[in-house]
């Protein structure tokens, strides 16, 4: 397989993870709203019957994008050969070099905060709420516990930083990839790439403030 | 004020490309402003030849900035700190007085130290061998206006040719990948009628070669195009991403 069609696939799954990253934002922002519309959505999600096979998909994607990332790292760190720089300075060096250089880093942290988020949501604390008669998980309850303490706030909003430089250079880097960057709009796509960072790092960073302000309340 | 200066110089020294190599200082004097990088280190050969020591070895040609020739990673800058210059061209009124100076040899898997800076470059020639080249013959120049060419078209595959394959793309990335100098050989040709014809062989048989040779995979850092001494853009990756990838998809009928 060709260097450029590794490319092709991290790019891929990795466009695809961030529409992941927008439509989770979206079900999240409920928790804003109303408990009760918050647990319907989450019930609603996991009583769909093709629940598993997007499951099984997300997941693929997800392993995908982790494996040929790697793959492309190790491969990488290799071509430099024995011996390395002993001073290497970046010519040009802005924000989104810096998201570029440290794509593996990033991305390792995000892997590691993925488990301990789905650990602590999807297999957390199971209470149950009565709607209308239909008995179903109140995720929002755990929510207000979880949030209210400072540490996992503080570890909720460094781990979205981080989720925001991998996006950063991810998105903009999508265009180079797939070859839909030309001259004429090379700055058109990082500002996008820079402003969809930011609009991901404001709404994520939204969700563990209002929480622990809840429980501050 | 004279402009003479003194410049403290850490150089990789290594005696073959079996040995192991390391660095070595030395202190030059008398550098004035106005010469070029090369010609600071041939002072400080002759230094050496009197002293009779080994002079560095580098690599140079025609000290005008077009062949290539010269490389050397120079305080952790590809040909140092000057923008779109090569190292032959760079002038020592870009330090000062009393500096110190880190000189190495570009670093890749690809490009092994021959002797101290000196590298062998004879992949980006691999290269081009795997298809950089037009095998059709079309003679002599076409009549003008016979073959119509958009001069946008013509002015970036112009942009394209002028790479002079030193190898600062590589040496630059921070995964070693030769991905702009690929970029910039398949851009020039394919981009225009002769070369055209025969593109999606070139393309992918430039990039499997690229990769065989042990070349990194580009994550698009953009450090070689801050990198190249002939400010060769990051597009022509792009475009070269896209030519691929149509040759994957298309037919040859
Ligand atoms: S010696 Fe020819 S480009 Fe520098």
């Amino acid at each position: 397989m060709s260097s450029v069609f590794k490319k092709y696939i991290v790019a891929a799954s990795g466009l695809f993870l961030t529409l992941f990253v927008l439509g989770h934002s979206a079900g999240n922002s409920l928790m804003l709203f109303s408990s009760e519309m918050f647990n319907r959505y989450g019930h609603a999600l996991i009583t769909n019957p093709l629940i598993y096979l997007i499951e099984f998909v997300v997941v693929a994607i997800f392993l995908t994008h982790v494996f040929f990332a790697l793959k492309v790292t190790f491969e990488n760190w290799s071509a430099r050969g024995d011996v390395g720089y002993k001073k290497r300075v970046n010519k040009d060096s802005n924000l989104i070099s810096f998201a570029a250089s440290t794509m593996p880093y990033t991305g390792a942290v995000i892997f590691i905060f993925l488990v301990l988020h789905i650990v602590q949501f999807k297999y957390g604390a199971y209470y149950e709420i009565t709607y209308a008669g239909t008995i179903m998980r109140d995720l929002h309850r755990l929510l207000l516990e979880y949030f209210p303490a400072p540490l996992n706030a503080i570890g909720y909003i460094i781990a979205m930083v981080v989720l925001t430089f991998h996006v950063l250079h991810g998105l903009w880097s999508i265009t180079q990839t797939f070859g839909v960057n030309r001259s004429m709009y090379n700055k058109l796509f990082r500002n996008i790439a820079l402003g969809f960072a930011l609009f991901v790092l404001v709404i994520y960073v939204t969700f563990p403030v209002w929480g622990y302000l809840q429980g501050v309340k | 004020m004279s402009d003479e200066m003194t410049l403290y110089l850490q150089v990789w020294r290594q005696k073959d490309s079996k040995s192991k190599g390391g660095f070595q200082n030395y202190k030059v004097e008398n550098v004035s402003g106005d010469m070029s990088f090369l010609e600071m280190l041939d002072m400080l050969n002759e230094n050496l030849a009197r002293e009779g020591k080994d002079p560095i070895q580098y690599d140079h040609d025609c000290r005008e900035g077009i062949c290539g020739a010269c490389s050397c990673m120079i305080n952790g800058e590809a040909h140092g700190p000057g923008k779109k210059t090569t190292t032959c061209e760079m002038h020592m009124r870009h330090f000062n007085d009393g500096d110190a100076i880190i000189i190495e040899p570009w670093r890749a898997k690809a490009f092994p130290v021959l002797k101290d800076l000196a590298v062998d470059r004879s992949a980006y020639d691999k290269i081009i061998m795997a298809g950089g080249f037009i095998e059709v013959k079309y003679g002599n120049a076409p009549e003008a206006n016979s073959m119509m060419v958009g001069k946008e078209v013509a002015d970036f595959a112009m942009d394209n040719a002028a790479c002079i394959g030193c190898g600062a793309c590589a040496a630059a990335c921070p995964n070693a990948s030769a991905m702009l100098f690929t970029a910039a050989k398949t851009t020039q040709l394919s981009l225009l009628p002769q070369g055209k014809v025969e593109s999606k062989k070139r393309v992918q048989s430039m990039i499997k070669k690229m990769d065989e040779l042990g070349f990194g995979n580009c994550t698009n850092e953009r450090l070689c195009e801050a990198a190249c001494p002939k400010g060769i853009s990051i597009i022509s990756i792009a475009r070269m991403n896209r030519e691929y990838m149509g040759t994957l998809l298309k037919s040859d009928y």
